[in-house]
């Protein structure tokens, strides 16, 4: 070990080559060694601060707490260590830019070769591109927390909205379709009664009342539909089981189904199931002589493809995209525009692509990451 | 290992001594009053210290560890939860308030803090034993407290001195444990002294 420091002083030159500050005082708190890193550090050379009293330059050491931590150090007591939030700069050095050099310092106690008196050893680190680096993170970190707390509460403030908006669509649309119910019968009542004959021409005003009237209903009902969407969270869905759930129904009783679909979940909306439905409900409908549909799964690299195939009469090429719109079609025209939509909201695609004359095919493109297996496959 | 109920009267004291004279200096050097609780002392068999239920199962804890050898060898340990030693130190620092967290700066910090009630107390009882003792550099660690298993299981401790106390800063309250893990022999030479030290008082009164 380092004994006798003022006769072997050539041996702590090593200490120069290091890259943190080294200093050795005396229980007098005279510097007896200074290495080269605190040179730079501080500007104050070598020989300027061997022999001189610490205290004179750095003020601090006078504190009396440092006079009784560092008097525990000089009667051989444990290591002490300084940390850079309480003791900032222990050893004042000035940076390039003028800041002050932010320091940890760990003191030792020296043994010296007279019994039971011990110098004190002073390493500093400079901590000042770490400290920095930390409070970047801190105020990164509650930047992103408070934004956060925002966004939950702006959540909340949304959520508290639709529910009211939800409220109020529900009410109406209650209304709307009492009267609505009225119109329906006073039509009724009027061609019941003969009051009209079917040959004038106001007969037929009655007629395209009727349409009107059965137009707004079906509107009320897709507003309905549409409102539903999205209300409640995701979640994973066994597409086997509703497939199975939805063939067992009356109306598709009579077809073959085919569901290759065991062990694959689905993370979508709630209203997931009511896509599947109209996959089964527009193959009876428009497929005209559909008999069989089948459901499959076909994996590829990054998604995973849900197949139903029906074996009518398919989509002409030009209604492929049209299918999907709003309003197109013999029945109502909503059922593949909610599905798209209903889909859409975790990020799955939906496409017709089966041969016209041969059959429909749907294609439900999911990304792997919102598909599953529940089970081996 | 049976302790007189004078010897454990006379270690509570040091430990006493050896705190105040850490918090005092924490205070000198915070900008927050710190005030302790009386610490409890009481010597255990490191078979038993699993059965203690000192912090909850799998709780983090910030520990600051320092060996010491010598006539005198074994391992201090200081034991902070972690949650609320962040909180700890954000208190005594005067840091806006944050995410209670331990970066980095903080367990320096903490270190710090550790290292000034370990040294206390190994002060009060290097002034009893009157013989050099060496010392690493302290460590900081956070994990659960089953660690201590390990120092238990691997250093052959014949007696671990457990000393609690807690921290009361400003509203929060944060309890700190000293483990005190004697080597073989060590908890002997302490009794000794002590009860040298007794005996000398006794006829000296």
């Amino acid at each position: 070990m380092i004994k006798n420091l003022t006769e072997t002083g050539e041996d702590l030159s090593l200490f120069d080559f290091l890259p943190v500050g080294i200093c050795i005082i005396d229980p007098d708190y005279n510097v007896l060694f200074w290495n080269r890193c605190l040179e730079n550090w501080s500007g104050l050379k070598t020989g300027e601060m061997t022999g001189s009293d610490l205290r004179v330059k750095c003020e601090k050491l006078k504190s009396s707490h440092f006079i009784k931590r560092f008097g525990l150090i000089f009667s051989g007591g444990p290591p002490d260590g300084f940390s850079s939030q309480l003791h900032k700069y222990l050893i004042p050095s000035e940076l390039h830019n003028g800041k002050m050099r932010i320091q940890h310092t760990t003191v030792i106690a020296l043994q010296t070769e007279v019994p039971g008196k011990y110098n004190a050893m002073i390493i500093c680190e400079d901590v000042t591109n770490l400290t920095n680096e930390v409070q970047a993170y801190r105020s990164m970190r509650d930047r992103a927390l408070m934004e956060l707390d925002e966004r939950v509460k702006t959540e909340n403030a949304l959520r508290i909205v639709n529910t009211k908006l939800n409220l109020m669509n529900s009410i109406t649309r209650h209304d709307i379709l009492n009267q609505l119910t009225v119109a329906i019968i006073f039509r009724d009542m009027i061609e019941q009664d003969n009051v009209i004959p079917p040959e004038k021409k106001a007969y037929g005003y009655l007629n395209k009342m009727e349409i009107a009237l059965n137009n707004i209903q079906q509107h009320i009902s897709f507003t309905k539909d549409y409102q539903d969407m999205g209300i409640k969270s995701p979640n994973w869905y066994d597409i086997a089981g509703i497939v199975d759930k939805i063939s067992r129904s009356s109306s598709f009783s009579e077809l073959e189904v085919k569901n290759g679909l065991r062990g694959y979940e689905i993370y979508a909306d709630p209203l997931f199931e009511k896509v599947i439905y109209t996959l089964f409900d527009n193959a009876v409908r428009h497929g005209k002589k559909v008999t069989r549909i089948e459901f499959s799964a076909v994996e590829e690299d990054t998604s995973i493809s849900i197949v139903c195939e029906d074996n009518g009469i398919g989509i002409p090429v030009n209604d492929k995209e049209k299918i999907f719109e709003r309003g197109f079609g013999e029945h109502t025209g909503l059922g593949l525009f909610l599905s798209r939509d209903i889909l859409s909201i975790t990020g799955i695609s939906i496409k017709e692509n089966g041969k016209p004359g041969v059959g429909a095919r749907f294609e439900i493109s999911v990304s792997k990451d919102m598909c599953r297996h529940s089970e081996p496959v | 290992m049976i302790v007189s109920p004078e010897d454990l009267d006379f270690l509570m004291e040091l430990m006493n001594i050896g705190v105040g004279k850490a918090a005092s200096l924490l205070n000198e050097i915070t900008s927050s009053h710190i005030r302790l609780s009386v610490p409890q002392v009481r010597i255990v068999n490191p078979s038993e210290i699993n059965s203690l239920n000192l912090v909850p199962e799998n709780e983090i804890c910030a520990q600051v560890k320092l060996d010491f050898s010598g006539p005198f060898s074994g391992t201090s340990l200081l034991v902070f939860p972690a949650g609320s030693a962040a909180t700890l130190v954000m208190t005594i620092t005067g840091e806006e308030p944050g995410a209670p967290e331990l970066d980095s700066i903080r367990a320096e910090t903490l270190k710090e803090v550790g290292n000034i009630f370990i040294n206390g107390v190994m002060g009060s009882i290097g002034n009893v034993l009157r013989q050099h003792i060496s010392y690493s550099l302290p460590e900081y660690y956070e994990d659960r407290l089953e660690i201590i298993k390990y120092f238990i299981e691997n250093e052959k401790s014949d007696g671990i001195i457990l000393t609690t106390t807690n921290f009361y800063v400003e509203n929060i309250d944060v309890r700190g444990i000293i483990f005190l893990m004697l080597d073989m022999g060590s908890l002997n030479l302490l009794l000794e002294k002590i009860e040298q030290v007794d005996t000398i008082e006794s006829s000296g009164s």
